[in-house]
């Protein structure tokens, strides 16, 4: 009971955000990123399983044994949910929650709703992966992840490794125009 | 564009009400319950049209007079060694994941793009909420990923505890991620701008910070310095 709630004030706060970006990228330039990653190579990062699609998936770049993985992940069917996701690297990976500066594990999975979309970004919902010795590097590395819907059954998906010293944003100008 | 700018302000100031707000009211959601919680000042939002695109908060936190150790194992002071300029200072553990890399990455990638003559001015002090993990090496190691000139402090326990609590935050607390001893860290997750004229943070920087107000802010605070808007 618990948990939905802190899952919908969850995707309030996704919203809001989102919501900040777009208004950015607006009046800014013709970029379509949302300045929290490079988008990775779409490419890759992409998958398909019955009626969900897996976009722009990335894992972001590592010195420490743990890193995040994001995406988003779009339903054109009825209601599902992502159980669990596994990791080539690491120990162990897990679905996590970011909500009110506290991390939590979304212990019965992810909810992704009936034709909707979820989608896992900074300060919101990622995957967690632990245990990965010497760090996940840039550019050399590349973490093949499976991921297992309730509904959908599971799929595999290739996640570039986004580098942390890349110039991964959109701000080229500085936009004067906006003072 | 004052439209959206408004817009923006008011988005930044509800996700800051919902951040700063739980900070203060502890986690007791999933039943830890903190019994410090009760002595953390409430922290509430200006609601005056800013000229600055963070998150005003007031009362503001004054610049924590705390003697630390830095990432050379050497005493820090950080009141004295900040002096006269704009801190930005961060409260967070290399093994996290999303939010303090995330922090690091967007005032790293911004402080490049202004450059050095508004970069040099500027100093990003990340203090560990992990003491137990994050060794002065370790905070090197990580903190060099994204700019050198970062400075990584720790401490004894009681400081790092007492030094987030004058800051208005709930200490840290190590969450449990399963049965083999890795842990995360809850704590504060934004970042405070202390201004070189007064030492303190008038505002404040929650996640989903756009690198644009950033480079905004960052490049007024240290030209022309706080002013009340």
């Amino acid at each position: 009971m618990n948990r939905i709630t802190l899952v919908r004030r969850g995707f309030v706060a996704l919203a809001l955000v989102s919501l900040v970006s777009l208004a950015l990228v607006a009046c800014g330039d013709d970029d379509d990123d949302d300045g929290d990653s490079n988008g990775g190579d779409h490419s890759t990062g992409s998958a398909t399983i019955g009626d969900i699609a897996i976009e722009g998936a990335y894992a972001r770049e590592s010195v420490t044994d743990v890193a995040a993985v994001y995406m988003t992940i779009k339903n054109s069917g009825a209601a599902d949910t992502l159980l669990s996701v596994s990791a080539d690297v690491g120990s162990e990976a897990q679905l996590h929650e970011v909500v009110d500066s506290s991390m939590r594990q979304m212990e019965g999975g992810i909810p992704i709703p009936e034709n909707g979309e979820v989608t896992l970004k900074t300060g919101g919902l990622h995957v967690m992966i632990l245990g990965i010795e010497g760090g996940l590097k840039a550019d050399s590395t590349e973490v093949h992840l499976t991921l297992t819907f309730e509904n959908a059954g599971s799929v595999e998906l290739t996640a570039p490794v986004q580098a942390l010293n890349g110039d991964g944003e959109m701000d080229h100008d500085m936009d004067d125009d906006k003072e | 564009m004052s439209t959206v700018r408004s817009w923006l302000v008011l988005a930044l100031a509800a996700i800051a009400v919902a951040s700063l707000g739980l900070v203060a009211c502890g986690s007791d959601d999933d039943g830890g319950g903190d019994p410090t919680a009760t002595s953390i000042p409430e922290i509430t939002v200006g609601d005056d049209e800013p000229a600055f695109l963070g998150v005003q908060v007031s009362p503001q936190p004054r610049k924590p007079d705390f003697v630390l150790t830095d990432t050379s194992g050497e005493d820090y002071d950080i009141t004295a060694e900040t002096e006269g300029y704009l801190t930005l200072l961060y409260v967070g553990y290399t093994h996290c994941p999303d939010v303090c890399p995330t922090h690091m990455l967007d005032i790293a990638r911004t402080l490049d793009d202004l450059g050095p003559e508004i970069a040099d001015r500027v100093k990003v002090v990340f203090v560990t909420s992990d003491p137990e993990r994050d060794t002065p090496e370790a905070m090197r190691t990580w903190l060099d990923a994204f700019d050198e000139r970062f400075i990584g402090l720790t401490g004894d326990t009681e400081d790092l505890e007492n030094l987030q609590r004058q800051l208005g935050m709930n200490p840290a607390q190590k969450v449990p991620l399963n049965d083999k001893g890795d842990y995360a860290v809850d704590h504060g997750a934004y970042v405070l701008a202390f201004t070189a004229e007064d030492n303190l943070a008038h505002l404040v920087y929650p996640l989903g910070v756009t690198r644009d107000a950033w480079a905004h802010d960052i490049k007024k605070l240290v030209e022309e310095g706080w002013t009340e808007s």
